[in-house]
């Protein structure tokens, strides 16, 4: 078994599009981290097969930022310890709606309950347009495409580098940072096809590359746009950047939490 | 220079054959653009390095800055915001020249 390197840092986004939280831990969910990406947005002028309303459409959607009403109820399945204690490790039950309630800060500092019409009316505000805006629920995270994403230290490096401009970690929005001992960029690329395991117990198949969009060009303290890292993305590596995981076997994962290849 | 006036789908602009100058990494390239290609087609079979990866109007790697002419979107061009619009950008890739000289820079 081989030492790729560490988990950096474990991050999630209660609110599709929303302001992203650092965790100190954090439950690796076949559905997804858990917690993340929550609710999202409807939008009645999105197309069917991506309805959302997010940051693409209304950049400043970054600039809200959610929090968990209750931060312990929001961080791992509620018999989580005693279902691990059952060999080989029952799956756990998640929380109901109620612990994962929310109150977002908007970029004016005003605060709203995740279901308040008045947080939706703030956005619209700002948007102008005739189109619907709606609230979606879903203990399954509202990610693009698949449930967890990873991206590394050593990747955001070379990018910037490519650029000669500096990139903020934070643009790309992945659930794991990981530190890879190999120390090039796109190094990670390799493990397509591969499985990983993090920590004690997480298991993850390493599915494919992640096909980047406008999200990774905004600024995440002022959502305004920075062009450059993802032409830099589309025209030297073809499109893609960072991973896009599955979870075979749940865990717990934490920064600095060893990743080691399995297979 | 004619004032850059980004198309709105309501506004059913014509099209129309254009002469398209693309500003990219401090150089121009000059192409003819047929009414019925998009500026990004028409540049990339004139051997521009044109930004591109979707090429559908969802990822926003082509969007670029109007400077001169007009051009009519696309309903599909979803990565491009209101706020985008409102700053004169287009997306090359469901962009149709509507004026028969257009100016667009990706150097913005």
């Amino acid at each position: 078994m081989t030492t790729l390197g560490q988990i950096e840092s474990v991050w999630r986004y209660p609110v599709k599009s929303m302001r992203g939280q650092k965790l100190a831990q954090a439950y690796l969910a076949f559905s997804g981290l858990y917690g993340d990406r929550v609710y999202a947005l409807k939008s009645s002028a999105a197309p069917a097969g991506f309805p959302y309303h997010t940051g693409r459409e209304q950049e400043e959607m970054i600039l809200y930022t959610p929090e968990f009403t209750d931060t312990a109820a929001a961080a791992e399945p509620i018999n989580l310890e005693a279902a691990d204690g059952i060999p080989p490790g029952i799956t756990p039950l998640f929380a109901d709606r109620k612990s994962f309630a929310i109150s977002v800060k908007s970029p004016d500092g005003a605060v709203f309950d995740i279901d308040d019409p008045a947080l939706l009316a703030d956005l619209k505000q700002r948007l102008g347009g005739d189109e619907a805006i709606t609230l979606l629920y879903s203990e399954r995270a509202f990610t693009d495409c698949r449930p967890i994403s990873m991206f590394s230290l050593q990747t955001v490096s070379q990018l910037s580098t490519e650029i000669d401009a500096a990139i903020d970690a934070r643009q790309f929005r992945a659930n794991l940072y990981a530190d890879f001992a190999d120390g090039a960029g796109f190094a990670e690329n390799e493990l397509v096809g591969r499985q990983i395991r993090i920590g004690d117990k997480a298991i993850l198949a390493i599915l494919e590359m992640d096909p980047r969009c406008k999200m990774i060009t905004l600024d995440p303290d002022t959502a305004e746009q920075k062009p450059k890292v993802l032409r830099q993305i589309a025209e030297a590596h073809g499109g893609k950047a960072g991973l896009y995981a599955a979870v075979l076997v749940e865990g717990i994962v934490k920064p600095g939490d060893e990743i080691a290849l399995l297979s | 220079l004619s004032e850059p006036v980004p198309s709105k789908p309501d506004q059913a602009p014509v099209q129309v054959d254009a002469s398209v100058t693309v500003k990219r990494n401090g150089q121009d390239y000059v192409f003819d653009c047929a009414a019925s290609d998009t500026l990004l087609d028409a540049a990339l079979d004139a051997g521009v390095p044109a930004p591109c990866s979707c090429c559908e109007g969802h990822c926003g790697t082509c969007l670029a800055k109007l400077v001169e002419g007009a051009v009519a979107l696309s309903d599909d061009a979803i990565a491009l915001s209101r706020r985008d619009r409102e700053r004169g950008f287009i997306l090359a890739c469901q962009a149709y020249p509507a004026a028969t000289a257009i100016i667009i820079d990706y150097d913005f």
